[in-house]
């Protein structure tokens, strides 16, 4: 089998990539798309740490993982049209109205 | 033949072999590609696609990892419903039409704004230090004749039985079933049009007195997203 520690660094690979988007992007398109790649990363390694202590609760708990995904993307895109219809973009820098 | 049976006899137990290594950099290596395509692409619907590519092989990891019922769900719900939801985004808010050019080939996007990404690349040299220098057991893996998605499923429901060991996850069952519940009734309630035709304008600066609907003309794509 391959080593965890090989799965936990692909893991953390792509958590940073995803944090990397959300500091580097402009686009509240691409702060969802980018979350979700986070969301993948904590879920490699919850299978990872799974298969590691031969026990199943990180899988388990990585389907409710997968399901809090989904909802967050429901409730993401709510705001995101919502964004899109009031500021007319969907650039997070332009929704300054609430700032104060 | 000797050889081959004592091979198979020992696989749960042995080391990665060649192969397994192989198939593991191939796949992590379109993961890792994938998703560094996602955050540098220009154009949102090629990320949204590469998004894709980077899902499915987290699948093709959680199969190596002997997670098949939740490689099965992977695919169902974040191929299948997360990414055409969040086309639907893309479609839904791009309505201007993207410039040509951006659309003709998924384009780079390597500037000076990437420098604030270097804090993100900081927390990967950091954590790879960490995991690094720590020593992991070699993975125990599960029976070779355990049923792991029965075991899940009974793990689901605090029932004893399946092969393998897990914790019960009822209280979590139940709550995440109101979680989506109330996801989904935001969602329907956020991006739902008003009866009369109008839109929620209430985070408008000019305190939402203008909202007669979306401007069809409203150019939503001039700006670049960067």
């Amino acid at each position: 089998m391959i080593p965890t520690s090989y799965y936990v660094l692909l893991a953390t690979a792509v958590f940073c990539i995803g944090v990397f988007g959300v500091l580097t992007r402009r686009n509240a398109l691409m702060f969802l798309v980018s979350v979700e790649l986070m969301l993948n990363g904590a879920n490699i390694n919850l299978v990872a740490f799974s298969q590691l202590h031969g026990n199943l609760t990180g899988q388990t708990f990585g389907l409710f993982t997968l399901a809090l995904a989904a909802a967050e993307v429901a409730v993401g895109l709510g705001i995101i049209m919502v964004l899109a219809r009031n500021f007319e973009d969907v650039d997070v820098t332009e929704a300054v109205t609430m700032r104060w | 033949m000797e050889i081959f049976k004592g091979l198979l006899a020992e696989r749960p137990v042995m080391a990665a072999t060649a192969y397994e290594l192989l198939a593991f950099g191939l796949f992590a290596a379109v993961t890792l590609g994938s998703s560094l395509g996602v955050v540098l692409v220009r154009e949102v619907w090629h990320a949204v696609l590469l998004l894709g590519v980077a899902l499915l092989s987290v699948a093709v990891h959680f199969v190596m990892l002997q997670a098949e019922f939740l490689a099965a769900m992977q695919v169902l719900v974040y191929v299948g419903g997360v990414l055409i939801l969040i086309s639907f985004a893309v479609m839904l808010v791009s309505r201007g039409g993207a410039p040509a050019e951006a659309l003709a080939s998924p384009s780079l996007k390597l500037g000076s704004h990437l420098v604030r990404g270097l804090g993100a690349v900081a927390l990967f040299g950091v954590l790879a230090l960490a995991v690094l220098r720590s020593a992991f057991a070699a993975p125990a893996g599960f029976p070779a004749d355990a049923s792991i998605t029965a075991s899940i499923g009974y793990a689901l429901f605090n029932l004893a039985g399946g092969g393998v060991p897990s914790e019960g996850f009822l209280a979590a069952f139940e709550i995440i079933d109101v979680v989506l519940v109330a996801a989904l009734v935001a969602a329907v309630m956020l991006a739902r049009r008003e009866v009369g035709g109008s839109v929620r304008g209430g985070l408008r600066p000019d305190g939402g007195s203008a909202t007669s609907g979306p401007d069809p003309s409203a150019d939503l794509d001039g700006r670049d997203d960067q």
